[in-house]
């Protein structure tokens, strides 16, 4: 595409910004086409942290799988080995007592406020706001990490749900420490608001940026907060209630114009959201098994199953298919990121080269999802 | 008013400029870690294990090789029990696993070696050393209670 003006012909510059860009958040290279400082064109190039996770599987037994599971979106991993659990039970029929079910959604939302705090932390290290918040977040989230800890044995790849429930009880010491976090966290919440929400700074730059239009969101099947944040409230926990999910009383919060700056309210809101889901768990929490017993090799019978749950960052689906054999033979993720990141080059062209980052933050894509 | 945004953010700031350190200086102070925690120096106990080599089966990435000889007394005995620490992925299936309580995950995370052959570790040969079994996956080590393994004499096998 050239330009004509006053004879003077220019040509728009080729930028390749990453795959080793400190703000493209892992592995992900944006081509983007550049008219002085503005962006003309943007081409995604994915395939960086492609690691043949659905392919593999299908080498695995199906509780070996739970530990690939835990590497497609390694900030959120319990909630992607929550998915695959349920996609094997509901293929195989296998019953998970109440009290694993509470367990789980527990693990769920506490991943949700681990996962939002590290999207908000980045967000705004890519806005500028250089260290500051993210430091701030990766403390509160250091407190749920130490959660996951005493539950799991670990603090990224847990592993810790197994077909048919979790793999080891809670620990006496958890609830305590969660109702102590539980009581601690919305001030920190209050405190991110107080720093960012009238930030001027952060609302000049951020404020009408990267509008996606609730239409467009929904014709590219994005979800999560980037759906959120359009105005459309659709969250899975209400729309196809699964697990305890049922029995909780929560809001979903939405956005009204659907720019960078919704999208990092609807997160925050959430986060609130989660902690009033984390207080009714607690204090419904039943007492019996974790766990139904299971064979160590499931041999699911023939056919197919989809489970889908919200994860932090959209819908997470599992497709399973089984031959009747002792490993899946077609394991089929749909990842939120990788959809949610269709979007991106609607939203970044016409925008400056700095704004692009801005809104690639704003989305909170996971490349260990996005590629597998 | 503008900029009154900023001085509400420069007020968080300063409040936390006051709190506390939460960083710890690593080598010379350590967090913690929970008695679940899955670490890498394995706790195998040669008087317990069978040779049986379900967790080798388990493992999701094949890294546990077994050598074992049938002793006159019928019991089998652990020549070689090695396992690639350095392709661990710290799963804990190997623990979950194992029918007779003999390999426990370890509570220590400091794996650095200064060669990937170092990492390929033969816990046959360490049989004996001090061990920090972690409880995970053995809530009966948590409670502090004796496990309910199989006695030796109990899991004979007769050809
Ligand atoms: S922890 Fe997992 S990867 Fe490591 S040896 Fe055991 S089963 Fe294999
Ligand atoms: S450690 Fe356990 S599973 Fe592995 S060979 Fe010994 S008894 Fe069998």
């Amino acid at each position: 595409m050239s330009q004509q003006q006053n004879e003077l012909v220019t040509e728009p510059v080729i930028l390749n910004m990453g795959p080793h860009h400190p703000s493209t958040h892992g592995v992900f290279r944006m081509r983007v086409a550049l008219d002085g400082e503005t962006i003309v064109d943007m081409e995604p190039v994915l395939g960086y942290l492609h690691r043949g996770i659905e392919k593999l599987a299908e080498a695995k037994t199906y509780v070996q799988v739970v530990t690939l599971t835990d590497r497609q979106d390694y900030v959120a991993a319990m909630t992607n080995n929550m998915a695959y659990v349920m996609a094997v039970e509901k293929l195989s029929g296998i019953k998970v007592p109440e009290r694993a079910e509470y367990i789980r959604v527990i693990m769920a939302e506490l991943m949700r406020i681990a996962s939002h705090l590290m999207a908000i932390g980045f967000f705004l290290n890519d806005l500028g706001v250089f260290q500051t918040v993210i430091v701030y977040c990766f403390r509160e989230r250091e407190k749920v990490l130490d959660l996951f800890e005493m539950a799991s044995g670990q603090r990224i790849n847990f592993s810790y749900m197994r077909p048919g429930g979790v793999i080891q009880d809670l620990p006496p010491q958890f609830i305590p420490q969660l109702k102590q976090l539980l009581a601690e966290l919305p001030g920190y919440f209050d405190e991110y608001e107080q720093l960012i929400n009238e930030n001027e700074i952060v609302l000049a730059r951020t404020k009408e940026l990267g509008v996606l239009p609730a239409d467009k969101a929904i014709n590219a099947s994005a979800s999560g907060p980037v759906l959120r944040g359009s105005g459309v409230a659709f969250d899975l926990r209400k729309a196809d209630p699964y697990s305890a999910y049922p029995r909780f009383q929560f809001d979903i919060p939405t956005g009204t114009r659907g720019d960078a700056y919704d999208r990092y309210l609807v997160r925050v809101a959430e986060m609130r959201q989660s902690l009033r889901i984390l207080q009714q768990a607690v204090e419904q929490m039943p007492t019996g098994p974790h766990r139904t017993r299971t064979p160590w090799l499931i041999r699911p019978p023939a056919g197919d199953a989809y489970a889908h749950i919200e994860s932090p960052k959209g819908v997470l689906g599992v497709y399973l298919v089984s031959d009747t054999g002792i490993s899946p033979y077609r394991y089929k993720v749909r990842p939120p990121s990788l959809i949610n990141l269709t979007t991106l080059r609607d939203l970044v062209v016409g925008c400056k080269l700095a704004d692009c980052i801005v809104i690639f933050g704003s989305i909170d894509v996971n490349m260990g999802e996005v590629d597998r | 008013m503008y900029g009154t945004g900023i001085l509400k953010a420069l007020a968080v700031t300063f409040k936390n400029a006051l709190r506390p350190p939460f960083t710890v200086q690593y080598p010379d102070e350590k967090v913690a870690i929970s008695l679940r925690f899955r670490g890498y120096n394995f706790a195998w106990y040669r008087e317990k294990c069978t040779v049986c080599c379900t967790c080798a089966k388990a493992c999701p990435v094949g890294i546990i090789y077994i050598v074992g000889r049938l002793q006159p007394n019928n019991a089998y005995y652990a020549e070689r029990f090695e396992i690639d620490t350095g392709r661990c992925l710290f799963c804990g299936l190997c623990v979950e696993s194992c029918p007779f309580e003999a390999i426990y995950m370890g509570r220590e995370f400091e794996q650095a070696k200064y060669a990937r052959r170092e990492e390929f570790i033969d816990w046959a040969k360490k049989d004996g050393d001090p061990r920090v079994p972690s409880s995970w996956f053995r809530p009966c080590e948590e409670a502090g209670v004796e496990t309910h393994y199989l006695q030796p004499e109990q899991r004979k096998v007769n050809l």
